[in-house]
């Protein structure tokens, strides 16, 4: 099915419905990995519930949040991945602040955490540090390190084994 | 599991003990709209090596990647289909006329009239007692869900016909 993604932002009422019916399964689908694999059981909110939250913030103040998207940046299945996942994130995190009993609202944004243990810089690519981050600090396997990455396994066993020589040759220089 | 794959102690060392030096994140975390451009792999070499020198310490963004990655890959393969009351909801947000519901300023302008009607639909059948309808369900929805975003704002004086609301969600037929 085509979704006339301009329709859609004029207020084209077939078109809205084209888009939901295109993208409902994405939505819904980015909502059941984050509660399937995080455990909603404490939200009292169901996945069809979190969905509609995320069509309500893609139309809220005239399509605001839709209008974010570039099409000749990323397809709109991915952004709307991550949009999804973004809002069904904030929806357990929202719970797990007032399960605690602490106040949403004098909490600040939730900082991204500095955990990645790193190396001396230039030493290694950002990719070999990545794959070493994901296999070792993260315990990923192979195959899930490649999947993340969209590259085959003998990629990152390739780019593994590199990064490992330099840091050899480096610490043997010393 | 190839030998190569197994986790190697003597590797795990070597890379721990590269990293005396944590760095702070060097940049704000990337968009939405940058992190799905990265997914579909739209990003030139220095792109991505700006990206994933952030996800190398960003363990938020990380996660981000690595679930997008499975529910896209998921999604491209099973094409789920979301529960027709979920696409039903989604689809009313935008009425006919060619105005997102939710995309009212509705908390600068007056209540608008659809709402009041909505409400008054809702209560008159509540007090009525006549046939709970599937619209009546998915309107009670609709409410719930833009009192919950805040972009149902009422004045003060309908205050009486929002609780009735409240018990009418609560009460209503499953």
């Amino acid at each position: 099915m085509d979704v006339n993604l301009h329709h859609c932002l004029e207020g084209d009422k077939q078109a809205w419905d084209d888009f939901v019916q295109r993208y409902s399964g994405v939505i819904y689908a980015a909502v059941g990995h984050v509660f399937g694999s995080r455990g909603a059981g404490s939200t009292g909110r169901t996945t069809e519930d979190v969905a509609q939250d995320v069509f309500v913030r893609l139309v809220k103040d005239d399509y605001r949040l839709l209008r974010k998207f570039e099409p000749q940046r990323a397809s709109l299945e991915t952004w709307l991945t991550l949009v999804a996942r973004s809002v069904a994130i904030d929806c357990l995190r929202k719970r797990r602040l007032e399960t605690s009993g602490l106040d949403p609202s004098q909490i600040p944004a939730a900082e991204p955490t500095p955990d990645g243990q790193t190396v001396p810089l230039h030493l290694l690519t950002a990719r070999q540090r990545l794959v070493l981050t994901l296999l070792f600090d993260e315990d990923r396997s192979v195959a899930q390190a490649a999947q993340m990455l969209n590259v085959d396994e003998q990629t990152i066993r390739s780019t593994k084994h590199k990064a490992l020589s330099r840091l050899r040759s480096h610490f043997q220089s010393r | 599991m190839p030998v190569d794959d197994q986790k190697n102690p003597t590797d795990e060392r070597l890379w721990r003990s590269a990293a005396p030096m944590k760095p702070a994140l060097s940049a704000a975390c990337p968009g939405q709209l940058e992190l799905a451009s990265y997914l579909d792999g739209r990003r030139s070499a220095a792109e991505i090596e700006s990206i994933e020198t952030h996800l190398v310490v960003c363990r938020e963004c990380r996660e981000a990647v690595a679930d997008a990655r499975l529910i896209v890959v998921a999604t491209a393969r099973s094409r789920p289909a979301a529960p027709e009351r979920v696409i039903e909801s989604a689809q009313a947000l935008v009425s006919a006329q060619s105005q997102p519901l939710l995309g009212l300023k509705w908390r600068t302008a007056r209540w608008p009239a659809a709402a009041a009607a909505s409400v008054a639909i809702c209560v008159f059948g509540y007090h009525t007692g006549t046939a709970w309808t599937a619209s009546t369900d998915l309107r009670l929805d609709q409410l719930a869900t833009e009192m919950s975003f805040g972009v149902f704002d009422p004045p003060d004086e309908d205050a009486g016909e929002i609780e009735l609301i409240a018990a009418l969600l609560t009460e209503r037929p499953r």
